[in-house]
């Protein structure tokens, strides 16, 4: 038999099946965000102040990690590219909704996932960012019809960078890979910088 | 060696020896390589999915060679657009040798890599057969598509209604793009 992620697309899986693959998934990636201390809003806010830059460092791994993984995985057979959702670009709601979250998250020290996380390890200050997080989910949901237009005018489809830049897939994983760690080298810097000015 | 400074080799072996891969974008005709030991003795073989397939026809793609390896009578019956009957002793003609070759038959077909194995070029095999154009291109039942955005769904239909089909159930995609918007995260 042929193995060939994802698997929904490509085999008669029931949405049982499925919704288990997701809560197992979602269990480790809690148990890792407490691990690395990424539920607590004091480490997490740290990197405002460019003390604590692990949770850049986390996220920017995760994405090269992600990118360089499908580019061989795919190229390899074992999963069809064709077949992954991309998340559409809705320009203007993504860079206003980039800057309420953004606001959010220096004022929380949470961002969605970490307060999940906040609020299973008992932290009041989690528990409301979850509460205030499904709130919007709610409201949006509600307002979503009367603002379908304003949010699909200016909607580009589901785009990748290398469509944008009319790149070659492989050159574009290449110069990410070389964005993220000369983004960690200088977060390393940053934060040396700032942790002997705090001390 | 630091674990950090092991990671970031790794990753920069994977990035640079993509740069000098040639896998092309989703966009485009793409191989896959399969190992199925059962059927060709772990030979390579590369595929392509119906609904890929779907849009290169769509678009119009120019020097794709499609063979239809069924018997005459399902040919005759119905086949994709562009298709031309093909036996196993037939020849190639000249002019389309070196684009791409599509090949298909009926699902699981064991006799498709061999004949795949037999041209020379760039031969796809159409993944799932005649059954997965029918059932993802032409007759698409959103029952069962997991589809996720609009733009997809659209895209669907636009594409079965092209080819001659119709989509089934199509009175569930309000339920199905309304789950969708739930589906991101952080």
């Amino acid at each position: 038999m042929e193995l060939m992620a994802p698997i929904q697309f490509n085999y008669q899986v029931s949405e049982g099946v499925l919704l288990l693959f997701a809560l197992l998934t979602g269990i480790v990636f809690g148990m890792f965000l407490e691990k690395a201390g990424f539920g607590n809003a004091r480490k997490l806010v740290q990197q405002f102040y460019f003390t604590d830059m692990s949770m850049f460092k986390v996220l920017f791994s995760a994405i090269v990690t992600a990118m360089v993984g499908i580019f061989w995985l795919s190229y390899l057979g074992v999963l069809d590219i064709t077949q992954i959702y991309i998340n559409g670009t809705y320009l203007w709601p993504q860079i206003i909704g980039g800057i309420v979250f953004g606001f959010g998250f220096v004022i929380c020290g949470l961002c969605p996932g970490t307060s999940c996380v906040a609020v299973f390890t008992g932290k009041l200050d989690g528990l409301a960012v979850f509460a205030g997080m499904f709130a919007g989910l709610i409201l949006f949901g509600e307002l979503e019809p009367v603002l379908n237009k304003a949010i699909n005018y200016s909607s580009l489809g589901d785009i990748s960078l290398y469509e944008i830049f009319n790149m070659n897939y492989g050159v574009l994983t290449l110069l990410i890979t070389f964005i993220a760690l000369g983004a960690f080298w200088f977060a390393g810097r940053v934060e040396q910088r700032y942790s002997n000015k705090m001390s | 060696m630091k674990i950090n400074h092991i990671l970031a080799s790794l990753a920069i072996i994977g990035g640079i020896s993509a740069a000098f891969t040639n896998h092309s974008e989703r966009n485009h005709l793409y191989p896959t390589w399969k190992h199925d030991k059962d059927k060709i003795q772990g030979e390579k073989v590369h595929f392509i999915s119906a609904t890929h397939l779907a849009d290169l026809l769509y678009q119009k793609e120019p020097g794709i060679t499609i063979l239809d390896a069924r018997d005459v009578e399902a040919f005759e019956n119905y086949h994709i657009p562009l298709a031309k009957s093909y036996d196993p002793g037939d020849k190639i003609p000249d002019g389309d040798l070196g684009s791409p070759i599509v090949i298909y038959g009926i699902e699981n077909n064991p006799q498709l890599p061999e004949l795949s194995d037999a041209l020379s070029g760039k031969v796809y095999i159409l993944k799932g057969g005649i059954e997965a154009w029918y059932n993802l291109v032409l007759f698409p039942d959103f029952n069962e598509y997991q589809v996720r955005n609009s733009d997809k769904l659209e895209q669907i239909i636009i594409r079965s209604r092209y080819f001659g089909g119709s989509p089934r159930n199509t009175q569930l995609l309000n339920i199905t793009m309304r789950e969708s918007s739930y589906r991101e995260g952080c």
